[in-house]
């Protein structure tokens, strides 16, 4: 068997060696480059524009504007995908909804060119005031129609049956993804074709919207994506980096390379909105809860009033009570629109429900661990399905005892070392475990090898290599016999790599790709009077190692590449489809789980915290590839680090701009903030999910933040909730 | 933009008379970072890298003149022993690829208040050589900075080397960060013991609109310390010290931190360095 194996990353070597070509890296003949010019104000309308300048520089070949651009068709953010994306129009009018907005594209034959002519384009406002953050408009709170409250019991009376409340309030800030590849597109018309390489998570979803967008039909477009240097929630969506480079392209003739600048990045994608977190947590005096009141306000953008439930910040409850409530709310804010980030929904909303269950392990004296083994919940909280499997016990005594969690003194600043506090904390995490339809195309050649083409997309998880993994065993060949062609709306469709969807999804696809194509070469085989298997029932054959033969008589078979030859065939190929029932729907709640164990150490005098011990146990099913598993997790919980401690775009209240729109000032975490990671994986069976697999990728940070809040709050006696913690709030 | 990059250095003064206004550039980790973000745009750049010189150092009558162009790698590598002061600030200076390519006489031209070499400099009593075609001249570490990115030459002048004397007795020099590595200091302190004049050198970073000594400090410090038969530092001693660091400065809040937390780390970093340099004199009697 491959899966399961600790494969290396297929393409590793060509990303470490520079040979890996990015979007922004592909040359093409005749490339011109562009770059936007961003409204230099949040809220208001442009009065006039002065393009003279930018177009008497040297090598100009356009400006668009929104004199001048070609028409596009209203985009609507959740017909296209979960993530809202760009749902205004870009350079239709003169209106301005966020900071950054594009106003202007120039498009001049180099990269530098056209930056400094973007520079000599001047634009007069009717300014308007801007709302910065949804602290000036609470009260104006709403319910998005998409987004709908959820409601178990009655928590009144949970709450009379409550011998212990506690109640929390955290405040989350608005953070962006950052990936390490800026958003790169270059769009290339030939007639009313269009192909555009693409920097995204999904070339699926901008083939849809570009259709929609220039009014094309889905056939007239090509998107591909070779490799993407991270986009963690960024790249799943239409923006406008794609609509600009589309446009300039058909405005010049040529094709356009659009490269987002960093400091633009904050506005070129979604983010993830700020959100204020309410709970209330009702118990008895052993810890068992009797009622959950859960309330969220996330900020969305100014234009965007029906946001879906991947923004809300909202978390679904791991926790048995009788009684829940969650009831998510927004304020319009004068941002870019928000998007799913690394973990939407836990990634955010376990920080409150986690600080919580904290504070009622104080006030009922028990420890953390055992509170929240007492509200395990052995079904589905807010539906009563039964989970499709649930190890989450199991990841909790792993965890505990690789951590030493025993030995953990209750009291807050007990434990100290060197003059320093050390605190321990943990979290449970949990994340849906779905996949959505696709289909891929298992071709195998008479060489033995064999190519699988589908059109998902390897966003630096290891997608490449754990479909070869999976069309090895399914095939019966070995991993090297594989490859895999990805990325590319001429391949058989597949879903966004988004929501953890990916694993699940290649598994059940690609296994059924491969299972039909060593079923079809079986058939041939045993119709072929000159093969050692003519005649045998197809059932009774097995392929290993490329080799066909009898179940019961090894030696009577021969390989795939002796029967393709024999019969004239360079190759034989076959489409696997997936269909699995919607999220959400089916007989069980299907999701994986994992615990989180922090230690910190905290300057008392300095209110400096570093992270000094980890460890992250996942129950996701099958374990794929423990190697690039292993990866996941330490990515996870470096995002967990930023978000419990340095990540925070700084609004401008003043005039709604994000402060530190860069690296010199957005400070992800670096290797010394991170420590050595023990990544632990608890496998289970689930026959309610493709070859019992679940996704993982958001479920590596879901419950870092948390343990990391919980374990500052044990060394300090000081729960910080607003984060980042950032040294100045540790001192008392 | 007009680019020149002299090969000698009297070529680089002839240059930088000719155009004041000029832009001197060596390891570009200041001026690259500028050029990129539109916030400066000058007409003339001086590259330095070549003039060789500017890469050299060497003791003149047993002081250290390190020329403006030496990188912080270097300083670690090769002046770690004798100017342990500067080391320590640079081994915090930014990543491997950044040491490699930033110089102190770069932290000196940007006269950044959050540079990171200028507390140890201050502390060490260095004086910066500048040099133009009129002649060259010494200016003391603590004149040098004069306001919020500006600094005491003239127009046609530039930087040619530091002067420090090798450190007579312990040094040290302590950052706060936003995270663990690869960042801006929220505030700095440098300090040096010199027990051949029987004084204390301090340095106050990222807390002032510019780097600047504590002299207040510094006085009240020199009156405490017994150099002959060296006693532990009594608490309320280095507490003093402290406090009187934190009131040498006058810091902003900003998006690293505020100024009451800036004033609170400084006087903890003060009597830290403190206690650690002096337990380190007492060790080494």
């Amino acid at each position: 068997m491959s899966v399961g194996q600790p494969v290396v990353r297929v393409e590793g070597r060509r990303k470490v060696t520079g040979q890996a070509r990015y979007t922004a890296d592909i040359a093409e003949d005749g490339l011109v480059h562009a770059v936007s010019v961003g409204a230099s104000v949040a809220s208001g309308r442009i009065t006039a524009m002065d393009t003279s300048a930018a177009h008497d520089a040297g090598g100009v070949l356009a400006i668009v504007t929104h004199h001048n651009a070609p028409r596009t068709h209203p985009v609507p953010g959740r017909e296209v995908s979960g993530p809202a994306g760009d749902t205004i129009p870009i350079l239709q009018d003169d209106r301005v909804y966020y900071a950054e907005q594009p106003v202007a594209v120039v498009v001049a034959h180099t990269l530098e060119q056209a930056r400094y002519a973007a520079s000599l384009v001047r634009v007069s406002y009717a300014l308007e005031p801007a709302v910065a953050t949804m602290y000036q408009r609470l009260g104006e709170a709403f319910e998005s129609r998409y987004a709908r409250p959820v409601v178990v019991g009655d928590v009144d009376s949970g709450f009379a049956q409550a011998d212990v409340v506690v109640e929390t309030t955290c405040h989350l800030q608005m953070q962006h993804q950052h990936p390490m590849e800026l958003i790169a597109m270059t769009a290339h018309w030939s007639g009313d074709e269009l192909t555009v390489r693409a920097s995204t998570q999904s070339v699926g979803v901008l083939r849809a919207g570009i259709a929609i967008a220039f009014g094309l039909r889905p056939e007239q477009v090509r998107v591909t994506s070779e490799f993407l240097g991270g986009g963690f929630g960024g790249k799943a969506s239409l923006w406008w980096p794609t609509i600009t480079a589309t446009m300039a392209a058909r405005v010049t003739g040529r094709p356009v390379r659009l490269v987002v600048s960093r400091a633009q990045m904050v506005a070129a994608s979604g983010h993830r909105a700020r959100s204020q977190q309410r709970v209330r947590l009702g118990a008895r005096r052993d810890g068992r809860l009797t009622a959950i009141d859960y309330d969220t306000i996330t900020e969305t953008s100014a234009w965007y009033d029906t946001p879906p439930p991947s923004i809300t910040s909202i978390t679904p409850i791991p926790y048995r009570s009788p009684a829940i409530r969650a009831i998510p709310r927004f304020v319009k804010v004068n941002t870019q629109s928000p998007t799913p980030m690394r973990s939407p929904h836990e990634g955010q909303g376990l920080v409150a429900i986690e600080s919580a269950m904290d504070e009622l392990a104080e006030r009922t004296g028990l420890d953390p661990l055992e509170l929240r083994r007492r509200n395990y919940a052995d079904r589905e909280p807010w539906t009563g399905k039964p989970w499709s499997s649930n190890g989450l016990l199991e990841c909790y005594d792993l965890g505990a005892r690789r951590f030493g969690w025993s030995r953990r003194d209750p009291k807050p600043r007990s434990m100290r070392q060197g003059g320093l506090l050390i605190g321990w904390g943990m979290s449970t995490a949990f994340r849906l475990a779905e996949s959505r339809p696709a289909s891929a195309r298992a071709v195998l050649h008479a060489d033995g090898t064999v190519l699988v083409q589908m059109g998902t997309q390897d966003i630096g998880t290891g997608t490449y290599t754990i479909i070869g993994q999976v069309a090895a065993d399914a095939v019966g060949v070995t991993v090297d016999r594989v490859t895999a062609e990805i990325a590319d709306t001429d391949l058989p469709p597949a879903p966004p790599s988004i929501g953890s969807f990916t694993a699940q999804t290649v598994s059940g696809t690609v296994t059924n790709a491969g299972n039909a194509l060593r079923d079809k070469v079986i058939n041939v085989a045993v119709a072929d009077e000159q093969s050692p298997l003519y005649g045998a029932a197809p059932e009774q054959v097995i392929v290993h190692n490329g080799r066909m033969r009898l179940r019961d008589d090894p030696a009577r078979g021969e390989t795939y590449a002796e029967l393709l030859r024999r019969n004239g065939l360079p190759a034989v190929d076959a489409i696997g489809q997936h269909n699995p029932p919607g999220i959400g729907e089916g007989t069980h709640g299907r999701y994986a789980f994992g615990v989180d164990f922090a230690e910190v150490r905290v300057d008392p005098s300095l209110g400096t915290v570093r992270v000094t011990r980890y460890v992250k146990v996942i129950e996701a099913g099958k374990i794929i590839n423990p190697r690039t598993t292993r990866s996941q997790v330490i990515g996870g919980v470096t995002f967990g680090i930023g978000q419990a401690l340095t990540e925070v775009s700084e609004m401008d209240t003043q005039h709604a701009r994000i402060a530190n729109a860069s690296f010199w000032g957005y400070h992800v975490p670096v290797n010394a903030d991170v420590p050595a990671i023990d990544a632990q994986f608890v496998e289970v069976d689930d026959p309610h999910v493709p070859q019992g697999v679940k996704g993982l990728g958001e479920l590596c940070t879901i419950g870092a933040a948390p343990a990391i809040v919980n374990a500052v709050a044990h060394a300090t006696g000081i729960r910080v909730r607003e984060l980042p913690i950032t040294a100045d709030k540790l001192l008392g | 933009m007009e680019f020149h990059k002299p090969r000698t250095w009297p070529e680089a003064l002839a240059i930088k008379a000719e155009h004041p206004d000029a832009t001197p550039i060596a390891g570009g980790t200041d001026v690259m970072v500028e050029l990129n973000f539109d916030v400066h745009r000058p007409d003339v750049l001086i590259d330095l890298t070549e003039i060789a010189e500017l890469r050299e150092w060497f003791t003149v009558d047993g002081r250290y003149r390190v020329g403006s162009g030496v990188p912080y790698a270097r300083i670690i590598d090769e002046l770690g022993a004798t100017l342990p002061g500067l080391a320590m600030a640079s081994r915090t200076v930014g990543s491997p690829q950044i040491r490699n390519r930033g110089t102190v006489g770069g932290n000196l031209g940007a006269a950044s208040p959050a540079g990171d070499a200028h507390p140890p400099l201050l502390a060490a009593g260095a004086e910066i050589e500048v040099a133009s075609v009129r002649g060259t001249r010494l200016i003391p570490a603590d004149e040098f900075y004069t306001g919020v990115k500006r600094n005491a030459m003239e127009p046609d002048e530039l930087i040619a080397a530091f002067h420090i004397s090798p450190a007579d007795g312990p040094q040290q020099f302590a950052k706060i960060g936003t995270r663990n590595a690869m960042v801006i200091a929220v505030c700095s302190f440098g300090l040096a013991l010199h027990p051949s004049t029987r004084t204390v050198g301090t340095g106050v970073g990222s807390a002032a609109p510019t780097p600047r000594r504590a002299a207040d400090a510094e006085a009240f410090i020199a009156g405490e310390l017994d150099w002959d038969s060296p006693l532990p530092l009594r608490d309320s001693v280095k507490r003093r010290f402290g406090e009187l660091v934190a009131q040498s400065a006058s810091p902003i809040d900003d998006v690293r931190g505020t100024a009451g937390y800036r004033q609170h780390a400084l006087s903890v970093m003060a009597r830290r360095t403190l206690g650690w340099a002096w337990d380190e004199y007492r060790r080494n009697r």
